[in-house]
Protein backbone atom coordinates (compact mmCIF):
# COMPACT_ATOMS: atom_id res chain seq x y z
CA UNK A 1 0.00 0.00 0.00
CA UNK A 2 1.31 3.36 -1.05
CA UNK A 3 0.31 6.64 0.36
CA UNK A 4 0.88 9.77 -1.01
CA UNK A 5 -0.08 13.05 1.52
CA UNK A 6 -0.61 16.53 0.86
CA UNK A 7 -0.71 19.03 3.65
CA UNK A 8 -1.72 22.65 3.69
CA UNK A 9 0.32 23.07 0.46
CA UNK A 10 0.77 26.82 -0.80
CA UNK A 11 2.59 27.18 -4.22
CA UNK A 12 4.04 30.36 -5.92
CA UNK A 13 4.92 31.16 -9.04
CA UNK A 14 7.13 34.31 -9.59
CA UNK A 15 5.59 35.87 -6.39
CA UNK A 16 2.12 35.05 -7.54
CA UNK A 17 0.21 32.63 -4.55
CA UNK A 18 -1.03 29.61 -6.95
CA UNK A 19 -1.79 26.82 -4.70
CA UNK A 20 -3.44 28.68 -0.84
CA UNK A 21 -3.66 25.32 1.02
CA UNK A 22 -3.97 21.92 -0.42
CA UNK A 23 -5.12 18.73 1.57
CA UNK A 24 -4.81 15.92 -0.44
CA UNK A 25 -4.52 11.69 0.52
CA UNK A 26 -4.32 9.62 -2.37
CA UNK A 27 -3.35 5.71 -1.70
CA UNK A 28 -2.98 2.45 -3.80
CA UNK A 29 -6.19 1.65 -5.85
CA UNK A 30 -7.44 5.08 -5.78
CA UNK A 31 -8.58 7.17 -8.29
CA UNK A 32 -9.29 10.82 -7.63
CA UNK A 33 -10.98 13.19 -10.57
CA UNK A 34 -9.43 16.47 -9.86
CA UNK A 35 -11.69 18.86 -11.56
CA UNK A 36 -12.41 23.22 -11.58
CA UNK A 37 -12.24 25.96 -13.75
CA UNK A 38 -9.06 26.98 -15.53
CA UNK A 39 -6.48 28.76 -13.78
CA UNK A 40 -7.43 27.39 -10.25
CA UNK A 41 -4.20 25.34 -9.37
CA UNK A 42 -5.09 21.88 -10.67
CA UNK A 43 -1.70 21.64 -13.21
CA UNK A 44 0.35 23.75 -10.39
CA UNK A 45 -0.74 21.05 -7.55
CA UNK A 46 0.21 17.42 -10.15
CA UNK A 47 3.48 19.69 -11.66
CA UNK A 48 4.53 21.18 -7.94
CA UNK A 49 4.50 17.48 -6.78
CA UNK A 50 6.47 15.89 -9.61
CA UNK A 51 9.15 18.84 -8.69
CA UNK A 52 8.25 21.31 -11.82
CA UNK A 53 11.36 24.11 -11.59
CA UNK A 54 8.90 27.00 -11.93
CA UNK A 55 6.34 26.42 -8.91
CA UNK A 56 8.22 27.25 -5.05
CA UNK A 57 6.92 26.15 -2.13
CA UNK A 58 6.30 28.39 0.41
CA UNK A 59 4.37 26.22 2.91
CA UNK A 60 3.37 22.79 4.00
CA UNK A 61 4.02 19.33 3.12
CA UNK A 62 4.48 16.73 0.54
CA UNK A 63 4.85 12.62 1.52
CA UNK A 64 5.17 9.42 -0.32
CA UNK A 65 5.26 6.79 2.06
CA UNK A 66 6.23 8.59 4.85
CA UNK A 67 9.07 10.04 2.84
CA UNK A 68 9.57 14.14 1.87
CA UNK A 69 8.78 14.19 -1.36
CA UNK A 70 9.60 17.99 -1.60
CA UNK A 71 13.71 17.18 -0.41
CA UNK A 72 13.71 14.82 -3.28
CA UNK A 73 15.23 15.89 -6.66
CA UNK A 74 12.56 14.85 -9.79
CA UNK A 75 14.09 11.74 -10.63
CA UNK A 76 14.24 10.74 -7.18
CA UNK A 77 10.75 11.33 -6.98
CA UNK A 78 9.89 8.96 -10.10
CA UNK A 79 12.22 6.18 -8.62
CA UNK A 80 9.93 6.34 -5.71
CA UNK A 81 6.73 5.79 -7.74
CA UNK A 82 5.42 8.56 -8.86
CA UNK A 83 4.27 9.60 -12.86
CA UNK A 84 3.27 12.93 -14.50
CA UNK A 85 1.40 12.14 -17.47
CA UNK A 86 2.02 15.72 -18.82
CA UNK A 87 -0.66 18.23 -20.54
CA UNK A 88 2.05 19.53 -22.58
CA UNK A 89 4.66 16.87 -23.30
CA UNK A 90 8.51 17.96 -24.33
CA UNK A 91 9.83 17.15 -27.36
CA UNK A 92 13.41 16.07 -27.26
CA UNK A 93 14.79 16.28 -30.76
CA UNK A 94 17.32 13.81 -31.96
CA UNK A 95 16.49 11.31 -28.49
CA UNK A 96 14.40 8.29 -30.31
CA UNK A 97 11.49 6.73 -27.28
CA UNK A 98 13.25 3.70 -27.48
CA UNK A 99 16.40 5.61 -26.59
CA UNK A 100 14.91 7.12 -24.09
CA UNK A 101 12.94 4.66 -22.38
CA UNK A 102 15.47 2.30 -22.13
CA UNK A 103 17.55 5.14 -20.03
CA UNK A 104 14.26 5.93 -17.92
CA UNK A 105 13.54 1.81 -17.00
CA UNK A 106 17.80 1.17 -16.32
CA UNK A 107 17.50 4.70 -14.57
CA UNK A 108 15.26 2.37 -11.47
CA UNK A 109 17.03 -1.03 -12.31
CA UNK A 110 20.35 -2.49 -10.84
CA UNK A 111 21.41 -4.28 -13.82
CA UNK A 112 20.39 -2.76 -17.51
CA UNK A 113 17.06 -4.58 -19.00
CA UNK A 114 17.89 -7.21 -21.67
CA UNK A 115 17.43 -5.87 -25.75
CA UNK A 116 14.79 -8.58 -25.78
CA UNK A 117 13.14 -7.90 -22.35
CA UNK A 118 13.47 -4.44 -23.56
CA UNK A 119 12.01 -5.04 -26.90
CA UNK A 120 9.20 -7.30 -25.73
CA UNK A 121 8.20 -5.01 -23.10
CA UNK A 122 8.10 -2.06 -25.50
CA UNK A 123 6.32 -3.73 -28.36
CA UNK A 124 3.54 -4.98 -25.61
CA UNK A 125 2.82 -1.41 -25.03
CA UNK A 126 3.17 -0.31 -28.49
CA UNK A 127 0.39 -2.83 -29.15
CA UNK A 128 -1.45 -2.23 -25.68
CA UNK A 129 -1.91 1.57 -26.64
CA UNK A 130 -2.83 0.62 -30.63
CA UNK A 131 0.20 2.87 -31.54
CA UNK A 132 2.39 2.71 -35.16
CA UNK A 133 5.28 0.18 -34.60
CA UNK A 134 8.24 2.90 -36.08
CA UNK A 135 7.30 4.76 -32.87
CA UNK A 136 10.16 3.27 -31.11
CA UNK A 137 12.44 4.87 -33.20
CA UNK A 138 11.17 8.09 -33.78
CA UNK A 139 12.54 11.22 -31.71
CA UNK A 140 10.72 12.21 -28.54
CA UNK A 141 7.48 13.63 -29.17
CA UNK A 142 8.83 15.24 -31.74
CA UNK A 143 6.29 15.68 -35.16
CA UNK A 144 3.69 13.77 -32.79
CA UNK A 145 -0.04 14.68 -32.84
CA UNK A 146 -1.93 15.83 -30.15
CA UNK A 147 -2.51 12.40 -29.49
CA UNK A 148 -0.06 10.50 -30.48
CA UNK A 149 2.14 12.76 -27.98
CA UNK A 150 -0.98 12.08 -25.14
CA UNK A 151 -0.79 8.13 -25.42
CA UNK A 152 2.88 8.08 -25.29
CA UNK A 153 2.46 9.70 -21.96
CA UNK A 154 0.56 6.58 -21.17
CA UNK A 155 2.84 4.54 -22.98
CA UNK A 156 5.73 6.05 -20.59
CA UNK A 157 3.49 5.13 -17.80
CA UNK A 158 2.94 1.55 -18.71
CA UNK A 159 6.78 0.67 -18.67
CA UNK A 160 7.58 2.49 -15.89
CA UNK A 161 4.84 1.28 -13.38
CA UNK A 162 4.40 3.83 -10.95
CA UNK A 163 2.55 3.40 -7.87
CA UNK A 164 0.74 6.81 -8.20
CA UNK A 165 0.11 8.19 -11.22
CA UNK A 166 -0.87 11.61 -11.96
CA UNK A 167 -2.38 12.52 -15.30
CA UNK A 168 -2.87 15.96 -16.72
CA UNK A 169 -5.68 16.65 -19.26
CA UNK A 170 -4.73 13.58 -20.92
CA UNK A 171 -7.46 12.89 -22.82
CA UNK A 172 -7.49 16.37 -24.61
CA UNK A 173 -6.79 15.71 -28.16
CA UNK A 174 -7.27 12.14 -28.02
CA UNK A 175 -11.01 11.04 -30.30
CA UNK A 176 -13.27 8.99 -28.47
CA UNK A 177 -11.34 5.32 -29.63
CA UNK A 178 -7.61 6.60 -28.09
CA UNK A 179 -9.96 7.31 -25.23
CA UNK A 180 -11.41 3.78 -24.67
CA UNK A 181 -7.96 2.19 -25.45
CA UNK A 182 -6.54 4.62 -22.69
CA UNK A 183 -8.78 4.04 -20.55
CA UNK A 184 -8.64 0.11 -20.76
CA UNK A 185 -4.92 0.56 -19.91
CA UNK A 186 -5.11 2.50 -16.97
CA UNK A 187 -7.89 0.79 -15.54
CA UNK A 188 -6.05 -2.49 -16.30
CA UNK A 189 -2.91 -1.17 -14.48
CA UNK A 190 -5.14 0.32 -11.27
CA UNK A 191 -6.41 -3.57 -10.90
CA UNK A 192 -3.34 -5.41 -11.33
CA UNK A 193 -0.32 -3.26 -9.99
CA UNK A 194 -2.47 -1.65 -7.31
CA UNK A 195 -1.92 1.59 -9.10
CA UNK A 196 -3.23 5.15 -7.12
CA UNK A 197 -4.36 7.82 -9.41
CA UNK A 198 -4.87 11.50 -9.65
CA UNK A 199 -6.69 12.26 -12.78
CA UNK A 200 -7.22 16.16 -13.94
CA UNK A 201 -10.02 16.18 -16.70
CA UNK A 202 -12.64 18.68 -17.83
CA UNK A 203 -14.74 16.40 -19.06
CA UNK A 204 -17.28 13.59 -17.97
CA UNK A 205 -17.06 11.11 -20.82
CA UNK A 206 -13.12 10.40 -19.61
CA UNK A 207 -14.73 9.66 -15.74
CA UNK A 208 -17.04 7.21 -17.60
CA UNK A 209 -14.74 5.37 -18.90
CA UNK A 210 -12.53 5.67 -15.53
CA UNK A 211 -14.86 5.48 -12.40
CA UNK A 212 -13.33 7.55 -9.72
CA UNK A 213 -13.16 7.04 -6.26
CA UNK A 214 -13.02 10.16 -4.83
CA UNK A 215 -13.75 13.58 -6.53
CA UNK A 216 -12.69 16.89 -5.79
CA UNK A 217 -13.12 20.34 -6.72
CA UNK A 218 -10.34 23.38 -6.48
CA UNK A 219 -11.05 26.83 -6.45
CA UNK A 220 -8.66 29.50 -6.20
CA UNK A 221 -6.11 27.28 -4.65
CA UNK A 222 -7.91 25.06 -2.62
CA UNK A 223 -9.82 22.10 -2.54
CA UNK A 224 -13.39 22.77 -1.73
CA UNK A 225 -15.32 20.19 -2.15
CA UNK A 226 -14.89 16.32 -1.77
CA UNK A 227 -17.08 13.45 -3.07
CA UNK A 228 -17.32 10.45 -5.33
CA UNK A 229 -18.27 9.72 -8.88
CA UNK A 230 -21.75 11.67 -8.82
CA UNK A 231 -20.06 15.02 -8.16
CA UNK A 232 -18.21 14.56 -12.08
CA UNK A 233 -21.93 14.39 -13.32
CA UNK A 234 -23.21 17.20 -11.03
CA UNK A 235 -20.88 18.75 -12.33
CA UNK A 236 -21.20 18.42 -15.97
CA UNK A 237 -24.47 19.07 -15.82
CA UNK A 238 -24.51 22.47 -13.52
CA UNK A 239 -21.06 23.65 -13.93
CA UNK A 240 -19.06 24.64 -10.89
CA UNK A 241 -21.03 28.52 -10.05
CA UNK A 242 -23.56 26.09 -7.56
CA UNK A 243 -19.75 24.70 -5.88
CA UNK A 244 -18.36 28.16 -5.46
CA UNK A 245 -21.68 29.83 -3.86
CA UNK A 246 -22.05 26.87 -1.91
CA UNK A 247 -18.72 27.01 0.09
CA UNK A 248 -18.62 30.75 -0.77
CA UNK A 249 -15.39 31.11 -2.66
CA UNK A 250 -14.51 33.02 -5.82
CA UNK A 251 -14.10 31.69 -8.86
CA UNK A 252 -10.76 32.62 -10.07
CA UNK A 253 -11.13 34.18 -13.31
CA UNK A 254 -8.10 33.18 -15.56
CA UNK A 255 -8.28 35.40 -18.53
CA UNK A 256 -8.67 38.61 -16.41
CA UNK A 257 -6.06 37.96 -14.10
CA UNK A 258 -3.97 36.73 -16.88
CA UNK A 259 -4.44 39.64 -19.24
CA UNK A 260 -3.10 42.09 -16.35
CA UNK A 261 0.36 40.74 -16.17
CA UNK A 262 1.03 37.07 -17.97
CA UNK A 263 3.30 34.44 -16.64
CA UNK A 264 5.94 32.53 -18.13
CA UNK A 265 6.40 28.96 -17.43
CA UNK A 266 8.18 28.11 -20.54
CA UNK A 267 12.10 28.53 -21.24
CA UNK A 268 13.94 29.67 -24.01
CA UNK A 269 15.41 26.28 -25.85
CA UNK A 270 18.10 26.06 -28.09
CA UNK A 271 16.62 23.28 -29.58
CA UNK A 272 13.85 24.27 -31.69
CA UNK A 273 11.73 21.98 -34.09
CA UNK A 274 14.15 21.21 -36.64
CA UNK A 275 13.04 22.72 -40.07
CA UNK A 276 11.82 25.81 -38.56
CA UNK A 277 12.89 28.81 -40.34
CA UNK A 278 13.49 32.00 -38.78
CA UNK A 279 13.50 34.24 -41.64
CA UNK A 280 12.40 33.60 -44.68
CA UNK A 281 12.84 35.09 -48.44
CA UNK B 1 33.11 -2.75 -44.49
CA UNK B 2 35.48 -0.43 -46.18
CA UNK B 3 36.69 -1.50 -49.77
CA UNK B 4 39.97 0.13 -49.55
CA UNK B 5 41.81 2.14 -46.61
CA UNK B 6 44.20 4.94 -48.03
CA UNK B 7 46.77 6.34 -45.84
CA UNK B 8 47.65 10.65 -47.16
CA UNK B 9 50.89 12.09 -45.44
CA UNK B 10 51.60 14.40 -48.53
CA UNK B 11 50.11 15.95 -51.05
CA UNK B 12 48.17 13.55 -53.29
CA UNK B 13 45.54 13.51 -55.85
CA UNK B 14 43.01 10.42 -55.07
CA UNK B 15 40.69 9.53 -57.38
CA UNK B 16 37.55 7.42 -56.03
CA UNK B 17 36.29 4.44 -57.45
CA UNK B 18 32.43 3.84 -58.39
CA UNK B 19 30.21 2.04 -56.11
CA UNK B 20 32.92 1.62 -52.71
CA UNK B 21 33.34 2.55 -49.65
CA UNK B 22 36.34 4.14 -49.57
CA UNK B 23 38.30 4.98 -46.47
CA UNK B 24 41.05 7.79 -46.46
CA UNK B 25 43.56 8.86 -43.26
CA UNK B 26 45.23 11.80 -43.45
CA UNK B 27 47.99 12.64 -41.38
CA UNK B 28 48.93 16.66 -41.47
CA UNK B 29 52.05 17.63 -41.09
CA UNK B 30 53.29 21.22 -41.61
CA UNK B 31 51.02 21.58 -44.82
CA UNK B 32 49.31 19.20 -47.44
CA UNK B 33 47.34 19.48 -50.51
CA UNK B 34 45.03 16.88 -50.81
CA UNK B 35 42.48 16.37 -54.28
CA UNK B 36 40.27 13.97 -54.13
CA UNK B 37 38.21 13.32 -57.32
CA UNK B 38 34.58 12.08 -57.64
CA UNK B 39 34.83 10.96 -61.73
CA UNK B 40 31.54 11.22 -64.03
CA UNK B 41 28.39 9.39 -63.19
CA UNK B 42 30.26 7.40 -59.89
CA UNK B 43 28.35 7.21 -57.09
CA UNK B 44 29.38 5.56 -53.32
CA UNK B 45 30.55 6.45 -50.05
CA UNK B 46 34.05 7.81 -48.39
CA UNK B 47 35.09 8.34 -45.40
CA UNK B 48 37.77 10.31 -44.55
CA UNK B 49 39.54 11.12 -41.42
CA UNK B 50 42.05 13.84 -40.38
CA UNK B 51 44.94 13.78 -37.81
CA UNK B 52 47.90 15.63 -37.05
CA UNK B 53 49.08 19.25 -36.95
CA UNK B 54 49.35 21.80 -39.64
CA UNK B 55 47.69 23.54 -42.67
CA UNK B 56 45.36 21.38 -44.98
CA UNK B 57 44.35 22.08 -48.08
CA UNK B 58 41.46 19.87 -49.94
CA UNK B 59 39.84 19.59 -52.94
CA UNK B 60 37.04 17.77 -53.87
CA UNK B 61 35.82 17.75 -57.30
CA UNK B 62 32.24 15.85 -58.37
CA UNK B 63 32.38 15.72 -61.56
CA UNK B 64 28.74 15.57 -63.71
CA UNK B 65 26.49 13.39 -62.29
CA UNK B 66 27.57 11.70 -59.26
CA UNK B 67 25.83 10.87 -55.90
CA UNK B 68 28.50 10.79 -53.09
CA UNK B 69 28.27 10.55 -49.55
CA UNK B 70 31.11 11.68 -47.27
CA UNK B 71 32.12 11.21 -43.66
CA UNK B 72 34.71 13.80 -42.49
CA UNK B 73 35.77 13.60 -38.86
CA UNK B 74 38.58 15.62 -36.97
CA UNK B 75 40.45 13.31 -34.53
CA UNK B 76 43.15 15.43 -34.39
CA UNK B 77 43.54 16.71 -30.59
CA UNK B 78 46.02 19.43 -31.82
CA UNK B 79 46.11 22.30 -34.37
CA UNK B 80 44.81 21.87 -38.14
CA UNK B 81 44.12 24.90 -39.99
CA UNK B 82 41.60 23.44 -42.93
CA UNK B 83 40.82 25.14 -46.27
CA UNK B 84 38.50 22.99 -47.78
CA UNK B 85 37.17 23.65 -51.50
CA UNK B 86 34.52 21.17 -52.38
CA UNK B 87 33.17 21.88 -56.40
CA UNK B 88 30.06 20.40 -57.73
CA UNK B 89 29.71 20.17 -61.08
CA UNK B 90 26.43 19.15 -63.36
CA UNK B 91 24.16 16.89 -61.36
CA UNK B 92 26.45 16.25 -58.61
CA UNK B 93 24.81 15.39 -55.36
CA UNK B 94 26.75 15.47 -51.99
CA UNK B 95 25.67 14.73 -48.56
CA UNK B 96 28.40 15.46 -46.11
CA UNK B 97 28.70 13.97 -42.10
CA UNK B 98 31.60 16.54 -40.40
CA UNK B 99 32.50 15.37 -36.78
CA UNK B 100 34.41 17.56 -35.01
CA UNK B 101 34.69 15.91 -31.28
CA UNK B 102 38.40 16.56 -30.28
CA UNK B 103 39.74 18.54 -28.00
CA UNK B 104 42.21 20.32 -30.69
CA UNK B 105 42.10 23.57 -31.36
CA UNK B 106 40.72 24.10 -35.04
CA UNK B 107 40.27 26.86 -37.43
CA UNK B 108 37.81 25.24 -40.46
CA UNK B 109 37.57 27.45 -43.86
CA UNK B 110 34.60 25.32 -46.14
CA UNK B 111 33.64 26.37 -49.07
CA UNK B 112 31.00 24.68 -51.24
CA UNK B 113 30.64 25.44 -54.64
CA UNK B 114 27.92 25.07 -56.74
CA UNK B 115 28.79 25.53 -60.11
CA UNK B 116 26.47 23.54 -62.51
CA UNK B 117 22.65 23.60 -62.58
CA UNK B 118 21.01 20.29 -60.44
CA UNK B 119 24.44 20.20 -58.03
CA UNK B 120 22.69 19.58 -54.80
CA UNK B 121 24.50 19.39 -51.06
CA UNK B 122 23.11 18.52 -47.79
CA UNK B 123 25.99 18.92 -44.58
CA UNK B 124 25.42 17.49 -41.26
CA UNK B 125 27.75 19.13 -39.06
CA UNK B 126 27.89 18.03 -35.21
CA UNK B 127 30.32 19.61 -32.94
CA UNK B 128 31.65 18.54 -29.69
CA UNK B 129 33.70 21.94 -28.29
CA UNK B 130 36.20 21.19 -26.13
CA UNK B 131 38.70 24.08 -27.24
CA UNK B 132 38.86 26.25 -29.93
CA UNK B 133 36.83 26.17 -32.91
CA UNK B 134 36.55 28.85 -35.56
CA UNK B 135 34.38 27.65 -38.49
CA UNK B 136 33.11 29.32 -41.90
CA UNK B 137 31.26 27.93 -43.89
CA UNK B 138 29.99 28.92 -47.33
CA UNK B 139 27.80 27.63 -49.80
CA UNK B 140 27.95 29.45 -52.81
CA UNK B 141 25.03 28.85 -55.89
CA UNK B 142 27.05 30.04 -59.51
CA UNK B 143 24.33 28.98 -61.78
CA UNK B 144 20.45 27.96 -60.96
CA UNK B 145 18.27 25.24 -59.63
CA UNK B 146 21.13 24.49 -57.44
CA UNK B 147 20.53 23.69 -53.89
CA UNK B 148 22.35 23.85 -50.19
CA UNK B 149 21.21 22.78 -46.93
CA UNK B 150 23.75 23.33 -44.76
CA UNK B 151 22.97 21.76 -40.76
CA UNK B 152 25.03 22.44 -37.97
CA UNK B 153 24.83 21.73 -33.95
CA UNK B 154 27.23 22.12 -31.54
CA UNK B 155 28.17 21.74 -28.20
CA UNK B 156 30.53 24.28 -26.17
CA UNK B 157 31.51 22.86 -23.08
CA UNK B 158 32.79 25.29 -20.24
CA UNK B 159 35.16 28.28 -20.71
CA UNK B 160 35.21 26.67 -24.09
CA UNK B 161 35.74 28.80 -27.51
CA UNK B 162 33.03 28.21 -30.99
CA UNK B 163 32.88 30.99 -33.95
CA UNK B 164 30.55 29.49 -36.30
CA UNK B 165 30.06 31.67 -39.83
CA UNK B 166 27.27 30.34 -42.25
CA UNK B 167 27.31 31.74 -45.45
CA UNK B 168 24.57 31.38 -48.43
CA UNK B 169 25.79 33.20 -51.29
CA UNK B 170 23.47 33.23 -54.48
CA UNK B 171 24.93 34.64 -57.56
CA UNK B 172 23.31 36.65 -60.23
CA UNK B 173 21.76 34.10 -62.75
CA UNK B 174 21.39 31.51 -60.29
CA UNK B 175 17.52 31.42 -60.34
CA UNK B 176 15.73 28.85 -58.29
CA UNK B 177 18.32 28.16 -56.28
CA UNK B 178 17.51 26.78 -52.86
CA UNK B 179 20.41 28.11 -49.92
CA UNK B 180 19.05 26.96 -46.09
CA UNK B 181 21.03 26.95 -43.17
CA UNK B 182 19.94 25.55 -39.43
CA UNK B 183 22.59 26.24 -36.82
CA UNK B 184 21.96 25.65 -33.19
CA UNK B 185 24.13 25.54 -30.03
CA UNK B 186 24.00 24.61 -26.65
CA UNK B 187 26.56 26.04 -24.24
CA UNK B 188 27.27 24.57 -20.95
CA UNK B 189 28.31 26.40 -17.71
CA UNK B 190 28.93 30.00 -17.19
CA UNK B 191 32.28 30.81 -19.47
CA UNK B 192 31.61 29.55 -22.84
CA UNK B 193 32.27 31.83 -25.71
CA UNK B 194 30.43 31.36 -28.34
CA UNK B 195 29.45 33.43 -31.94
CA UNK B 196 27.20 32.21 -34.45
CA UNK B 197 26.77 34.52 -37.39
CA UNK B 198 24.15 32.98 -40.18
CA UNK B 199 24.70 35.11 -43.27
CA UNK B 200 22.34 35.53 -46.66
CA UNK B 201 23.87 37.10 -49.66
CA UNK B 202 21.37 36.93 -52.65
CA UNK B 203 22.17 38.75 -55.97
CA UNK B 204 19.09 36.90 -57.63
CA UNK B 205 15.53 36.77 -57.75
CA UNK B 206 13.38 34.10 -57.65
CA UNK B 207 15.34 32.51 -54.88
CA UNK B 208 15.02 30.41 -51.49
CA UNK B 209 17.44 30.96 -48.56
CA UNK B 210 16.39 30.94 -44.97
CA UNK B 211 18.73 30.76 -41.68
CA UNK B 212 17.76 29.61 -38.45
CA UNK B 213 19.87 30.47 -35.89
CA UNK B 214 19.74 29.27 -31.86
CA UNK B 215 21.85 29.47 -28.89
CA UNK B 216 21.26 29.10 -25.40
CA UNK B 217 21.61 26.96 -22.23
CA UNK B 218 20.27 23.54 -22.21
CA UNK B 219 16.54 24.04 -21.92
CA UNK B 220 15.06 23.74 -18.38
CA UNK B 221 11.72 21.98 -18.79
CA UNK B 222 13.48 19.14 -21.33
CA UNK B 223 15.42 18.63 -18.18
CA UNK B 224 12.53 18.30 -16.50
CA UNK B 225 10.70 15.99 -18.20
CA UNK B 226 13.95 13.48 -18.64
CA UNK B 227 13.83 13.98 -15.11
CA UNK B 228 10.66 12.76 -14.31
CA UNK B 229 11.01 9.88 -15.87
CA UNK B 230 13.85 8.71 -13.27
CA UNK B 231 17.34 10.02 -15.37
CA UNK B 232 19.59 12.43 -12.80
CA UNK B 233 20.34 15.31 -14.38
CA UNK B 234 23.55 14.39 -15.91
CA UNK B 235 21.78 11.14 -17.53
CA UNK B 236 19.39 14.25 -19.11
CA UNK B 237 22.30 16.68 -19.96
CA UNK B 238 23.66 13.90 -21.73
CA UNK B 239 20.94 12.34 -23.63
CA UNK B 240 19.78 16.10 -24.67
CA UNK B 241 23.73 16.42 -25.59
CA UNK B 242 23.54 13.17 -27.53
CA UNK B 243 20.37 14.25 -29.38
CA UNK B 244 22.06 16.78 -30.69
CA UNK B 245 25.02 15.36 -32.20
CA UNK B 246 23.58 11.83 -33.19
CA UNK B 247 21.65 12.55 -36.23
CA UNK B 248 24.65 13.07 -38.03
CA UNK B 249 24.88 9.31 -38.65
CA UNK B 250 21.81 9.34 -40.72
CA UNK B 251 23.59 11.06 -43.23
CA UNK B 252 25.75 7.90 -43.69
CA UNK B 253 24.40 4.73 -45.09
CA UNK B 254 27.15 1.99 -44.66
CA UNK B 255 26.00 0.74 -41.20
CA UNK B 256 29.21 -0.37 -39.97
CA UNK B 257 30.55 3.13 -40.37
CA UNK B 258 27.24 4.69 -39.18
CA UNK B 259 27.42 2.30 -35.65
CA UNK B 260 31.36 3.22 -35.13
CA UNK B 261 30.62 6.68 -35.82
CA UNK B 262 27.53 6.64 -32.98
CA UNK B 263 29.58 4.65 -30.71
CA UNK B 264 32.28 7.60 -31.35
CA UNK B 265 29.79 10.27 -30.25
CA UNK B 266 28.32 8.43 -27.16
CA UNK B 267 31.59 7.95 -25.93
CA UNK B 268 32.45 11.85 -26.07
CA UNK B 269 29.64 12.65 -24.69
CA UNK B 270 30.02 10.10 -21.71
CA UNK B 271 33.47 11.61 -21.10
CA UNK B 272 32.70 14.92 -21.35
CA UNK B 273 31.70 17.42 -18.12
CA UNK B 274 28.40 19.09 -19.26
CA UNK B 275 27.54 19.83 -15.70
Amino acid sequence: MSILEIKDLHVEIEGYKILKGVNLTVKSNEIHALMGPNGNGKSTLVSTIMGHPKYEVTQGSITFDGEDVLAMEVDERSKVGLFLGMQYPQEVSGVTNSDFLKAAINARRETPISLFAFIKEMEGAIEALDMKSDLAHRYVNEGFSGGEKKRNEILQMLLLKPKIAMLDEIDSGLDIDALKIVANVINDMVQKQDMGMIIVSHYERFFHLITPTHTHVMLDGKIVMDSDASLVTKIDQQGYEWVANEVGVEIYDEDNSLAKKPISIVACAANEPRGKRDDKF
Amino acid sequence: MTNSEIHVSRSEKIILDHGSLQSIVVLVKDSLDLEIVLPEKTSGSCYVRFNGNGKLQMTVNAHMDTNWSFLIVNESEDSIEFEENWRLNKNAQLQIAVGELTSGNHIKSVNYHLLEEGSSLYVRGANLVQSKLEATLKAIHYKGNTTAQIDNYGIVLQECEYTLDVIGKIEKAAKNAKTHQISRVMNFGLKPKTSVNPKLIIDENDVEASHAASMGQPDILQVHYLQSRGLSRSESLKLISLGYLLPIVDVIEDEIVKEKLKEAVIEKINNSSLM
